[in-house]
């Protein structure tokens, strides 16, 4: 096992257990068992469908533990016939934010050739950060920044690829924001069309800043 | 079992023309992470970055190249390229003199210490500018045999007042 310690060795590097560089293998599970060794993920909830639903919310989310939240997603099913397109709103204190006050922009790229941008300054959730995905699968990834801080802004960025039914897949990259100082407590998944998720799966991680 | 480790956490509280992390890039690892968080500037800005060597001193040779794509909500999105620069250009992130508007930016870091292979960089982050989102996602690579050792970060103009930089290494057990 080769990984060592060097630079700075004051009280400021949180490191429990002062040592030369070398660590046990003893040593090594007591600091992972108790939180200490490692950037982890601890999962903070699992969603995954029993029964078609539009929308899909995580209501305890950690905001005063985690300033860095991950979000992965597979297997994103819709029922639409129509544009489905997965998006994103949040809980202020228990309050759904629907007004136009999300931005985001996105670059996309589909499989067949198309490339492109997507912008905006006020729009009533973060827009399709996947899809769209009609008669396809979703899968990807979304990290969230400084939910539960009440004097910051709440940010996400995002990477997601989706079948698509005119360019056979389509993958997006790019970030979102609401730009309101609050406490984020509380994150929406749901299909831009009102239609029913007739598969997933959602696992929402704090990812622990040792 | 993979995992990461912090290496470093450097906490800056005072204002300062630019913000270096020694002696943390070492051949124990390939791969670093860095995230950049809780950051305040005296003026609104771009964010650069240099490297520093394992001899201490900071490279400015004008071996720097970046490419990177700044998706923006208000308007079309931008591109920014250099080639031959005395820095990486514009890694995004941590520029803004509002606080609030300051978002997250985490770094990757490629074989900074090997000095059989340049020094690559991947870089993503998101900000909330004056007229809107700012998001960067960018490249950058130093073009020099150098084993380097840490990094400086600083403004096109102003001062860092706050910054927190947490260095990992990604460690990979066999």
């Amino acid at each position: 096992m080769s990984f060592g310690y060097i630079g700075d060795t004051s009280t400021s590097v949180k490191q429990q257990v002062k040592n030369k560089g070398i660590l046990t293998t003893q040593e090594s599970f007591d600091l992972e068992r108790q939180g200490f060794l490692g950037g982890s993920l601890e999962l903070i909830a699992e969603q995954t469908h029993s029964t078609n639903v539009t929308t899909i919310d995580f209501l305890n989310i950690k905001e005063d533990v985690y300033d860095v939240h991950l979000l992965q997603f597979s297997n994103i099913q819709g029922d639409g016939t129509s544009g489905s397109d997965l998006s994103i709103r949040f809980y202020e204190s228990g309050v759904l934010e629907s007004a136009s006050v999300y931005q985001y922009a996105f670059q996309f790229g589909g499989a067949t050739g198309t490339f492109g941008e997507f912008n905006s300054t006020s729009d009533t959730s973060i827009f399709s950060i996947a899809g769209n995905f009609q008669n396809n699968i979703a899968n990807g990834y979304v990290y969230f920044y400084n939910l539960g801080n009440s004097s910051k802004y709440s940010f996400c960025t995002f990477q997601t690829k989706t079948g698509h039914p005119t360019q056979s897949a389509i993958m997006k990259f790019g970030g979102g924001v609401l730009p309101q100082t609050s406490v984020v407590d509380g994150i929406r998944l749901f299909i831009d069309t009102g239609e029913n998720f007739t598969a997933f799966n959602f696992s929402l991680f704090g990812v622990k800043q040792i | 079992m993979s995992n990461l480790r912090l290496l470093n956490e450097t906490t800056i509280s005072s204002s300062v023309s630019s913000a270096s992390v020694t002696d943390v890039f070492s051949s124990d690892f390939d791969i670093y992470k860095i995230s950049i968080s809780d950051s305040d500037s005296s003026a609104n800005s771009n964010v650069n970055l240099r490297f520093i060597n394992s001899s201490g001193s900071i490279v400015t040779s004008s071996e720097y190249d970046t490419a990177g794509l700044i998706a923006l909500s208000y308007a079309s999105f931008s591109e920014n390229r250099t080639t031959n620069q005395t820095h990486i250009d514009n890694i995004g992130g941590g520029g803004r003199s509002t606080e609030a508007e300051n978002g997250a930016n985490v770094l990757y870091i490629f074989n900074p210490f090997s000095s059989s292979s340049y020094t690559f960089l991947l870089s993503q982050a998101s900000v909330q500018a004056s007229s809107g989102l700012a998001s960067t996602k960018a490249i950058g690579v130093l073009t020099e045999l150098s084993s380097i050792a840490g990094f400086t970060i600083f403004l096109d103009s102003g001062t860092i007042d706050k910054m927190k930089f947490r260095t990992y290494g990604l460690r990979v057990d066999t």
